[in-house]
């Protein structure tokens, strides 16, 4: 069985555009935990650092990842979309 | 199709709902006047525990269907916006309504693996999981891992799970119903249980997911409400500033400046010396039983003979028969009762923690509760993105684009709580440190007394000073948020909405729940592996079958009220993380995956996980002193996790590859979702629902 060309295209623009963002979900997630002491020193309108990021700061970074994922897999999927009508007029055109 | 509905049905129930909610705040304003007018408080909060189960029936009845596509995903018919109302209230539990709060003022940064674990997960939904589960476009978990794996046995296994994490998750929700109403209507907490069942029977029975999604629209809207009013009005108060999740910062400070004065007070530390020695002394009748038992006995005998041989006073009497009643019956109870009393001593004689430091303690200590609050954070974000209940409701939306949106928007009401809580455990603990702690203990403020008499705040003044030290008082986590309205001043019928509030968080969660263990019932095990011919008639009539024996025997396990409340949702998501994770990822990513390997992966994942909550968590006869690494019990997951991606490769890699249909039915999912597709699905929707 044969995947078509643009199918694979499609689906590696999906899977990096995953690949960054689960990355990035990492980041956010782990990377204040692990330096959450040294963070602590540092301080943001009352909150020390280490806590704002564990109360809003990563949530907001969560919120971030989703919506940009929405937007940019619904670009991607309209763009897919709109070539295989074009292939598939010009296919029918070729055809009469 | 009968009682399938005109399509616009959907937009005609959005507009139910917003009546409904607006009605239910009128009745609130009302009830606000009445109760200035002199309405009694039975009244009000029977009122508050009635409107929403009257409103709840009427959403039942409206959405009342015996079509299949409309009981199982409500028509696939939902937008992403209404989808992530219902999400975000299927999600939101009585414990995060009710003890999230409780927990981080506990805890504090600590407590705020919760916070993290509870939402991050869904950034997992969201990328890997929803869109492609709704491209697949069927009714259950089993479902997508029968399709991918073939066979029966992916399924039942799949089936099991479910219900095994649901069913823990639902007594727990069921219990929650049952403590509001007992605690603010001041109905027996048995009568609350099966009033509550009530409110979740007439809902889904009738009209299934349909209900259950409008349903939940209404509940996330009144629970976020009543969630905040309390804790915006609070603030107002203290910092003139009406966005408490702004301002705690600066309160945070001063509770920074405030802790290391109480902590060092010399008082403080007499405290904690004088449990020390109580400590000490429970520890040795313990040793010493079943001596210790004898002659604590024999000593409180001869003390009532005297002072009956003396002829003295009858409370003085009265008072030592009562202790010599109170003594342990036998051996046996004595030790259970001793070791739970060192348990809570535990507690009073831990140095108090700091509320916004990370990880305090020496070096181990701290290298200890980081290891611990990674590994939380993972058990929970794995957990929220492999629990069915939650991944069910996003076959209902109306498009694959719909999906990914309804994840956003799902979080964003989930984080409108979540960003409140710690906010409300700041607060509370300010109110606390500044008007509690060192006040006179004859005239506290009258909310600790109201709280005292339902058990939730204990004093106990044990050096006798007469004046309130930090260690003399114990707190019910769930009072931070109960108590709250009361702590801000506030008249009762806003205690009333955080009632409200509490049960439809409660009944919103308990309601998704048990329609994930019935379809696992009636879809995956009576109609796909025992009797596949099954009419459509006879499939609904054992799904509702099915829900009422669920709810009612989830209510008598409730009744029952079982311990450790708290350790079994966590261990839920253990269960959840440790069964589907490793079999849903692989089955959608990797195309090597088979069969016995996710056959092996779930076995496996969830027998890791239970063998090591049995070995580390007291009530099941573990101990800590076993644990791996110094992994508490509640994330037991991260082992069944590792333990289920190990076999899902070793076992797959080892034995044949997937037939081929299976790389066609991948490619499929990672299509985009073009138009015409969606004609296909709601033919075979109409198909599943027209075979009788």
């Amino acid at each position: 069985m044969n995947i078509p060309a643009d199918q694979q295209i499609f689906w590696k623009q999906k899977r990096n555009l995953t690949l960054a963002l689960l990355l990035a979900w990492a980041a956010v997630t782990f990377l204040p935990v692990v330096f959450a002491n040294q963070l602590d020193r540092i301080e943001l309108l009352g909150w020390p650092l280490s806590f704002y990021m564990e109360a809003q700061g990563t949530l907001i970074a969560y919120l971030i990842i989703i919506g940009i994922y929405a937007v940019r897999v619904r670009q991607i999927e309209r763009a897919r979309l709109a070539n295989a009508a074009a292939a598939s007029n010009n296919a029918s055109e070729q055809a009469s | 199709m009968s009682g399938s509905a005109s399509p616009n049905f959907s937009g005609h129930m959005a507009l139910i709902i917003r009546w409904y909610v607006c009605v239910f705040l009128l009745l609130v304003m009302f009830l606000g006047v009445g109760e200035q007018f002199g309405l009694s408080f039975t009244w009000i909060g029977g009122m508050f525990m009635l409107a929403p189960i009257l409103l709840y029936a009427g959403v039942g009845i409206l959405c009342r269907t015996s079509n299949v596509s409309e009981y199982y995903v409500a028509g696939r018919r939902i937008s992403g916006l209404y989808n992530g109302m219902a999400v975000a209230a299927d999600w939101m539990s009585a414990a995060s309504f009710l003890s999230l709060a409780g927990t981080l003022y506990f805890d504090g940064y600590q407590g705020l693996a919760f916070v993290i674990g509870w939402t991050g997960g869904y950034v997992l939904v969201a990328l890997c999981l929803a869109p492609y589960l709704r491209k697949f476009g069927q009714f259950t978990i089993a479902d997508f891992l029968s399709a991918r794996y073939g066979g029966a046995l992916p399924r039942l296994i799949g089936a099991s799970a479910t219900i095994m994490a649901s069913f823990i998750y639902v007594v727990a929700q069921i219990y929650g119903v049952g403590l509001i109403t007992s605690r603010f209507i001041g109905v027996e907490f048995e009568i609350g249980v099966f009033v509550g069942l009530t409110g979740i029977l007439v809902c889904s029975f009738l009209g299934g997911m349909r209900a259950v999604t409008w349903t939940q629209v209404a509940q996330c809207a009144i629970l976020i409400v009543a969630y905040l009013i309390p804790v915006v009005l609070l603030a107002e108060k203290q910092t003139n500033v009406p966005v408490p999740q702004v301002v705690y910062g600066e309160v945070l400070q001063q509770i920074g400046g405030k802790e290391e004065v109480i902590f060092n007070d010399p008082r403080e530390q007499q405290v904690r010396e004088l449990y020390r020695a109580r400590q000490n002394e429970v520890r040795s009748h313990l040793e010493h039983l079943p001596g210790s038992l004898e002659t604590m006995r024999d000593d409180a005998q001869d003390k009532l003979n005297i002072l009956k041989a003396t002829n003295a006073p009858a409370e003085q009497i009265f008072a030592a028969e009562k202790k010599l009643r109170a003594l342990p019956i036998s051996a046996e109870h004595a030790e259970r009762e001793w070791k739970a009393e060192l348990q809570k001593l535990d507690i009073k004689v831990a140095p108090p923690l700091p509320h916004a430091k990370p990880f305090p303690g020496n070096e181990d200590e701290s290298a200890k509760r980081k290891l611990n609050f990674l590994a939380l954070i993972i058990c929970l974000m794995v957990g929220t993105a492999s629990l069915p209940h939650i991944l069910m409701r996003f076959y209902t939306t109306t498009t694959v684009a719909d999906s990914r949106n309804s994840v956003f928007w799902a979080l964003l009401f989930i984080s409108m709580l979540y960003f409140t809580a710690p906010a409300y455990a700041v607060f509370a603990k300010w109110e606390v440190y500044s008007n509690l702690v060192g006040a006179h203990i004859a005239n506290l403020p009258s909310w600790v007394g109201t709280w005292s008499r339902l058990g939730l705040i204990r004093i106990e003044d044990i050096n006798h000073d007469g004046v309130l030290q930090l260690a003399e008082l114990t707190l019910n986590p769930d009072v931070i948020v109960l108590a709250m309205p009361e702590i801000a001043g506030l008249p009762y019928v806003v205690s009333g909405l955080v009632a409200a509030g509490g049960l439809a968080a409660a009944l919103s969660t308990a309601d998704g729940l048990l329609l994930a263990i019935a379809s696992a019932l009636s879809h995956d095990i009576y109609y796909k592996t025992m009797d596949p011919q099954a009419s459509t008639q006879r499939r609904l009539v054992i799904s509702k079958s099915m829900l009422l024996v669920v709810s009612v025997s989830a209510a008598y396990a409730a009744s029952l009220r079982p311990e450790h409340i708290l350790f079994l949702v966590g261990l839920a998501f253990s269960i959840a993380a440790s069964a589907f994770f490793p079999a849903l990822i692989g089955g959608l990513f990797w195309q090597r995956a088979n069969r016995w390997g996710a056959i092996a992966s779930m076995l496996s994942g969830v027998t890791v996980c239970l063998y090591y909550c049995g070995l580390t968590h007291p009530a099941l006869g573990g101990s800590m002193s076993k644990a791996w690494f110094g992994i508490e019990p509640i994330s037991s997951g991260v082992f069944g996790l590792a333990a289920g991606f190990a076999m899902l490769v070793i076992v797959s890699l080892i034995t044949p590859p997937p037939p081929a249909r299976v790389r066609q039915l991948m490619w499929d999912w990672r299509a985009p979702s073009e138009p015409w597709q969606r004609a296909a699905w709601a033919a075979a929707d109409s198909d599943n629902g027209t075979h009788h």
